[in-house]
């Protein structure tokens, strides 16, 4: 069973306790919750990543160099 | 400005997946805090290590965020509203005995007011690095601004590796600290 370290600066006590079934079972629907999210920010990041390529690609097109195109989108 | 140690918690088990840091005084204008460790698995990849934060307990919807941040030389930005808790990505592990360390800093100003505008701001820098020398190489880099939306003192800060089978490292440090401005 997963365990926690429980510090109470107050009484300046520190104990090692073993997680509840509840306490687990919160944390494996914030595992859930989190793997949404960061689903989310990947699929943001690599339409962003197409969305430059593209649109390097088109200012290539119109005749710019490549150290250009670097000097424009940094 | 001077800092007083109010905990230094240091991780001695393979089991431990949350620090939780109770009682924390009131007789400071803000609080900072250290960590410096790592998530123990060995079989994600080093960038997938998710370090979350929690206020007073609270898992309500009441943690929303926003961020940019760096994976290797790839840019991404964050944002929750409302969420259950400040979550921290890529926060390091033993991937290909990697041991990348991550390291996280925060800073609460007015932890103890009643009477802020939407709540507690929370201010976080983090980064974790790992190398080629000792395993698979790769670095984030991470700037948060997470907003607790409750307006209530805070005396309670918890951090946890949420994941199954996630545990912190052995060694692991959180560190806290009240900081008086005058």
């Amino acid at each position: 069973m997963p365990t926690k370290i429980v510090v109470d600066c107050a009484a300046g006590t520190t104990e090692e306790v073993e997680m509840t079934a509840d306490e687990v079972a919160a944390q494996e629907a914030m595992e859930a919750r989190s793997a949404e999210r960061a689903a989310a920010e990947e699929a943001a990041a690599a339409q962003h990543a197409a969305d430059k390529a593209s649109g390097e690609a088109k200012l290539a097109d119109l005749g710019l160099s490549a150290d250009e195109i670097a000097a424009l989108v940094g | 400005m001077s800092h007083t140690l109010l905990s230094h918690t240091k991780v001695t088990n393979t089991t431990t997946t949350e620090i939780n840091i109770t009682g924390i005084s009131q007789s400071y204008q803000d609080l900072c805090f250290w960590f410096v460790g790592h998530d123990l698995r060995t079989d994600v990849g080093w960038d997938s290590s998710e370090l979350y934060i929690h206020l007073d307990g609270d898992t309500g919807s009441h943690y929303t965020h926003q961020k940019n941040f760096t994976v290797a030389t790839t840019r991404y930005a964050g944002a929750t509203d409302n969420g259950a808790e400040f979550m921290l990505g890529y926060m390091g592990n033993k991937k290909d005995s990697s041991n990348c360390g991550a390291t996280v800093f925060g800073y609460i100003p007015a932890y103890t007011s009643t009477a802020n505008y939407q709540g507690h701001t929370v201010y976080i820098w983090a980064g974790a690095v790992g190398s080629s020398t000792v395993g698979t190489s790769g670095c984030t880099i991470m700037q948060y601004t997470g907003q607790w939306t409750e307006e209530t003192a805070i005396d309670e800060i918890k951090l946890s590796y949420p994941t199954a089978g996630s545990y912190f490292a052995q060694n692991s440090t959180f560190s806290l600290y009240g900081i008086e401005n005058s």
